[in-house]
């Protein structure tokens, strides 16, 4: 995102240069021709007033960035002095060069007049300076390699898309009828006649080509010619013929001055894309014209026609008129099918006559003619192309010209490879064309709304990813101790630490490997080895350990070990294990001494019933409780703020005290299985309440 | 086996004693201690003792009640049974109670608090002549030395009464109803955590269900 797009969405105003205010005017008619529009470069100006970047320019800029000059250029940086070089400086001369075959101009070259010679040079850019080859053939060749396919090419349509069916059907149907020039074309007609009044005023204004002078000549004519007979049919189409043509050359012009403050500054070998989009600026301006117009000329043609007499006039009107509506109606249609939907609108009108889209070989060769003077420029072409009534979209021209070319090569040499290349989608260009539009249309709001919502799925996969994550993690909690063994080796209160040690080996290992490297088997193996290996001295030192200790206590009642084995199944690296022998040996000892202990206690409350040693307050924890005195209310588990506050919540739903009103051992012991099932309940709550968010983010 | 020196921690075995403590006020009528100050309404009597005003001086050598800083001498000393103290005032405080053991138990200052109560907190008995808070606690010697092991095996001073009185509630009655309601809790509580396991499963599976059809 460019600076200048997060200017247009914070809606930054900046002040209006007078360079902005031409750029202004050029974009939006011809007045201002000479300007020429400011480009992305203009921006390197530093501190400079910064153009609004609208269209082609702006994806252009994103793409290349702050395009910055390398050194900033400043009165205080001195960088003229830099490029003073040591080296001598080399004659410079004056010499001539050729630059056609007809002109020769001179200009400043490097070198001594003698190394250079009087001789004109050849310009360096004379090889560039080559036309192309474009295949010529005359009507003859024409009707045979168009006909010769005809066939085969129907046959071809009907796979191809509809837009080729149309042309092509339309192609067969001009073979049959040589005439159709000179007859009539509906549509053409109709918007020629409706854009006569509007293409005067163009015509005052501008200076006209001799051709299309003539032709307006012969309109003047015509008309007249209109006014006094209507007999014909025939008549009246060849009067209408010039109209057109000459409504089509002035289109032309007026298309001509649109798009030539745009085009002529651009060089012809400018990139063919940005071409595309500049005359397709202006052919929907241009429509957008002819369509408000259109209804304006209308009443005018009708009142010109109130003029004319009888009844042919009269129909003739009518009819334009709604063809007039049915030019509105369908002009956001595809051309070609508006003309088709038009031709078949009004098949009795005129009987016989060929599609109006059709191509004849006149037509075509014109078109050659305009290829071979423009070396292909589309664009140019298009602009110069005024071939009688009708009126061509780029796409159209360019689709006659390749399956011309097409046919032409194919009758030369079918086998030619290369004709595969030779294919024009007109649909595809003409969709590729209005994505193009609507892609530099976008306003900055849109651009920005674009960004947004992009950054929004980003953080929604990022959600979605790390809400998976903890749900394994939560799946992962819920089955942690496996329940399939046996429970027997944490019976004990020291198997009991143990597991809980193993547990949070586990829970950290687990956290861990989240995300992290994978793990390297050769890697695992090798801990396994180690594992096992520490495994079978832990197990050997603890036999000998034993054996010794027993030997020493007192208490030799010899009922066995109390240490069970290692439940914990952790991998531990190998610095680990010295370690933990010595832990684990500290264990045993403790574990030792408190079964002495136990055993002491027990003797000491051997005569005495449970019945007495309740009376007497006595009790066997056989814990590890720090010694000391208490009041036993202040054992009662408490929690971290946040928890405590949630289980007082719960005791006060089910009508409890916090404190037991008679916090004896009993009921003490009862409540810390309540509380421990409240904290239980809590946690559950909480975990729902997780997973209820969850899913109501992942469903929104 | 030789006995073991009598200040030897007797390990894994606790020795509990039952006590009351708390206070009890009355509003002062036309008598009135001489001393007393004229902003003070109530006189209030702290104690500690036995459940059943049994003995507890075999273990106790001493109670001290700490009063609130206005008081004279906010420090008061009871070094004989009943551990108990009277005195007028006006307003509730903390009293800190801190109990002495014998000397043979070799154990240290228990501390705790009592919220001095002058006023009635249930309206629905009004007119109460004489304001009680008591509350039953248990002094738990863990892991006693030898000696005062012996001390205290010399009398059963764990014994409950059976059954409520209205002078004491608390008894072996009072005990098993607590029990039982914390039982009841329990099984409510279990009740709860059953119903929110399912919720839980249920929606467990139906966002595993979810996933698959998303990733669609």
């Amino acid at each position: 995102m460019s600076s200048s797009d997060i200017f247009d969405v914070l809606n930054i105003k900046k002040a209006k240069s007078p360079a902005d205010a031409t750029g202004a005017s050029a974009a939006a008619g011809p007045g201002g021709a000479s300007s020429t529009p400011p480009t992305a470069g203009t921006t390197v100006v530093p501190g400079g007033p910064k153009q609004p970047l609208t269209g082609m320019r702006r994806e252009l800029y994103n793409l290349l960035g702050e395009n910055q000059p390398p050194m900033m250029v400043q009165p205080s940086s001195k960088f003229k002095e830099t490029l003073k070089s040591a080296t001598k400086a080399s004659p410079w001369t004056r010499g001539a060069f050729k630059a056609n075959a007809h002109l020769t101009l001179t200009h400043w070259v490097k070198g001594s007049q003698e190394l250079l010679g009087d001789e004109p040079q050849e310009s360096a850019y004379a090889k560039f300076d080559q036309h192309m080859s474009l295949p010529e053939f005359t009507r003859e060749e024409f009707e045979s390699f168009m006909k010769g396919d005809k066939g085969a090419e129907t046959k071809d349509t009907e796979t191809k898309e509809s837009e080729k069916k149309d042309s092509e059907a339309k192609d067969t149907e001009a073979k049959d009828t040589e005439v159709k020039d000179t007859e009539p074309k509906n549509s053409e007609t109709k918007d020629s006649e409706t854009k006569e009044s509007e293409s005067k005023d163009i015509e005052t204004k501008e200076i006209e080509t001799k051709e299309t002078e003539t032709k307006e000549t012969e309109v003047i004519e015509a008309e007249a010619k209109e006014s006094e007979s209507k007999d014909t049919e025939a008549k009246e189409a060849e009067t209408k013929e010039p109209e057109v043509k000459e409504s089509e050359a002035k289109e032309s012009e007026t298309q001509d001055t649109e798009s030539k403050d745009t085009e002529t500054k651009e060089t012809d070998d400018e990139e063919a894309d940005t071409k595309n989009a500049e005359t397709e600026d202006t052919e929907t301006k241009d429509t957008e014209t002819k369509d408000t117009e259109a209804q304006d000329a209308e009443t005018q043609e009708s009142e010109d026609k109130d003029t004319e007499a009888a009844e042919l006039g009269v129909t003739d009107s009518t009819a334009t008129e709604q063809k007039t509506t049915d030019t509105n109606a369908a002009d956001n249609a595809a051309d070609t099918q508006t003309s088709e939907t038009k031709s078949s609108d009004a098949p009795q009108q005129e009987e016989a006559t060929a599609d109006p889209a059709a191509w004849t070989y006149e037509e075509v060769e014109y078109l050659f003619h305009l290829c071979r003077t423009y070396d292909l420029r589309w664009f140019v072409i298009w602009d110069r192309y005024a071939y009688g009534s009708v009126e061509r979209t780029l796409e159209e021209l360019k689709q006659e010209f390749y399956l011309v070319s097409r046919r032409y090569f194919e009758s030369k040499n079918a086998a030619e490879p290369l004709l595969q290349s030779l294919e024009y989608p007109a649909s595809r260009e003409r969709e590729r064309k209005a994505y193009l539009e609507r892609l530099l249309s976008r306003s900055a709001a849109e651009i920005a709304e674009e960004e947004a919502l992009v950054i929004e799925s980003r953080k929604f996969e990022m959600g979605a990813r790390k809400m998976l994550q903890e749900r394994e993690a939560l799946l992962r909690l819920l089955d942690s101790p496996n329940s399939e063994q046996s429970v027997a080796q944490y019976m004990t209160s020291q198997g009991m630490s143990q597991l809980y040690g193993s547990l949070l080996a586990d829970k950290t290992r687990k956290r861990r490997h989240e995300g992290a490297i994978p793990e390297n088997p050769w890697m695992k193996q090798q801990q396994q080895f180690a594992y096992q290996k520490q495994q079978q001295q832990q197990q050997q030192l603890a036999a000998h350990k034993q054996q010794s200790r027993r030997r020493e206590s007192n208490t030799a009642e010899g009922t066995g070990s109390v240490t069970p084995t290692p439940a914990g199944s952790v991998p531990s690296a190998d610095s680990a294990a010295p370690r933990r022998t010595k832990k684990q040996k500290l264990e045993q000892q403790s574990a030792l001494k408190r079964k002495s202990e136990v055993e002491y206690a027990e003797n000491l409350l051997k005569g005495l019933s449970a019945e007495e040693r309740k009376s007497l307050g006595v009790q066997l924890h056989g814990e590890k409780l720090s010694p000391g005195v208490y009041l036993r209310s202040t054992r009662i588990s408490t929690f971290k703020p946040t928890l405590q506050n949630k289980v007082h919540g719960v005791l006060q739903e089910l009508k409890l005290p916090v404190r037991p009103a008679m916090p004896s051992a009993a009921v003490v012991s009862h409540q810390e299985v309540l509380l421990e099932r409240i904290v239980q309940l809590t946690e559950l709550k909480k975990s729902l309440d997780k997973l209820a968010a969850e899913h109501s983010v992942a469903g929104a | 086996m030789a006995p073991p020196p009598p200040n030897k921690r007797i390990k894994t075995i606790s020795v509990s004693r039952p006590v009351v403590y708390g206070n009890t006020a009355k509003k002062m009528g036309d008598v009135r201690p001489a001393n007393a100050p004229v902003e003070h309404t109530h006189v209030w009597t702290i104690f500690l003792r036995g459940l059943e005003n049994e003995d507890v001086s075999y273990y106790i050598k001493q109670v001290v009640f700490k009063l609130h800083d206005t008081y004279p001498n906010p420090t008061r000393i009871v070094t004989a049974p009943p551990f108990e103290l009277t005195e007028t005032g006006w307003g509730e405080f903390d009293i800190g109670i801190k109990v002495h053991f014998v000397d043979a138990a070799n154990e240290k200052v228990l501390n705790f608090y009592h919220r001095l109560r002058l006023h009635p907190y249930d309206m629905s008995k009004p007119s109460q002549e004489e304001i009680e808070s008591v509350f039953y606690d248990e002094i738990v010697f863990n892991e006693p030395n030898e000696r005062f092991f012996q001390v205290l095996m010399t009398r059963p001073g764990n014994l409950l009464p059976s059954n409520k009185t209205d002078a004491s509630p608390f008894s072996k009655q009072l005990e098993l109803e607590e029990i039982k309601r914390i039982d009841d809790g329990v099984v409510e509580v279990d009740k709860q955590i059953e119903e929110l396991k399912g919720q839980l499963e249920e929606k467990l599976k139906a966002a595993a269900a979810a996933e698959p059809a998303a990733a669609k």
